[in-house]
């Protein structure tokens, strides 16, 4: 089960309440009669089956109700950011450091410096701060 | 005036519904859990819209002689009338009086509510109290929901599932939650609450 943060309720809810939907960040074109055929399915059904990082659209289908961004990767189901529909994609940059935050991070969990939810290992930590976002 | 509609549809007995047999119906009272049907209420959905969802909020609630809850995800109870904050543009009305309920109604049929809408759904959703030190086993049986008095504090509200059952889970007191769901689930949501009883006398008689 994956536990996801919404952006609207501000608040980290099982997957179950949520529902995936596809690719974000896809942009329409703007005059598709100009396209040809090709052009036109490339938009409608070509997407980057990307293995690693890539940037879906999901829904809080059983709670608020809204479509939202997150960035998920797709072999190891971590999410390093959710925002709100309509919010522009990182940048490159700006990703490359969510992913490094989280990687030290997780070096921290696998040595033992710190638990689930940042606390100390060993120490019982609360199931309302675990998180897989940050 | 406007007459509510009743709180179960005709024939339903709920009682009969829950209890998987007497004894245990009986056990799940002695350990202080009881299931009983809200009163009947009408219900709206205001959606605030695209542009000042807050302003549609304290416009419609004001003419229902309500507040709007503090922030999302929270409730205001009024006697046995309630206003839930369930999306960022999204409030959930309920009102067992008559004179609000007639209001709410005229609100919804008049069909416009300047930058936003209001729909009527008294006739498809019901609702369940289940009230006791223990109700929370209840929904903690079926609910994905993290519980603890930090997360789901008394005011609190959201939809969630139930089970496969999507529904609207409020806690408008400290041993007392609220399930608001489509009136086609009464039956399962019911039995359901019924074999959880079931299922928490039989633990504590095992434990």
């Amino acid at each position: 089960m994956l536990l996801i943060s919404c952006p609207y309720c501000q608040e980290t809810r099982p997957e179950i309440e949520f529902r995936n939907s596809g690719e974000a960040w896809l942009v329409r074109p703007r005059d598709p009669s100009t396209l040809n055929d090709e052009q036109w399915g490339d938009f409608l059904y070509g997407r980057s089956n990307t293995k690693g990082w890539l940037g879906e659209r999901w829904r809080h289908v059983h709670g608020c109700g809204r479509f939202f961004n997150a960035i998920r990767h797709t072999v190891t189901d971590q999410i390093i950011m959710v925002s709100p529909s309509g919010t522009p994609r990182p940048s490159d940059s700006e990703l490359q450091k969510l992913i490094a935050a989280r990687e030290s991070e997780m070096q921290a969990w696998h040595s033992g410096e710190i638990g689930f939810g940042g606390s100390a290992p060993g120490h019982d930590s609360k199931p309302s701060s675990a998180k897989t976002t940050k | 005036m406007y007459k509510l509609l009743p709180a179960l549809p005709d024939g339903f007995d709920l009682n009969d519904t829950l209890a998987v047999s007497a004894a245990i119906h009986d056990g799940a009272k002695s350990i202080g859990i009881v299931v009983s049907a809200v009163a009947p209420s009408a219900r709206m959905v205001l959606r605030g819209g695209r542009g000042e969802p807050m302003a549609v909020f304290k416009k419609v609630t004001a003419e229902l002689g309500l507040e709007v809850p503090p922030k999302m995800l929270r409730q205001t109870v009024k006697g046995g009338e309630h206003v839930s904050w369930l999306g960022p543009d999204e409030l959930y009305i309920t009102s067992d009086n008559e004179a609000t309920a007639a209001k709410m109604v005229a609100i919804c049929a008049a069909g416009v509510v300047t930058g936003g809408a209001a729909v009527d759904v008294s006739h498809r959703f019901c609702g369940l109290e289940i009230t006791g030190k223990r109700a929370v086993e209840i929904i903690m049986a079926q609910a994905p929901l993290d519980l603890t008095e930090e997360a789901f504090p008394v005011g609190k509200v959201t939809r969630t599932l139930f089970s496969k059952v999507e529904i609207i889970l409020s806690r408008p007191s400290a041993n007392l939650y609220r399930m608001e769901f489509g009136r086609s689930f009464l039956n399962y949501v019911t039995e359901l609450c019924g074999a959880i009883e079931r299922d928490i006398v039989a633990i504590d008689k095992a434990g």
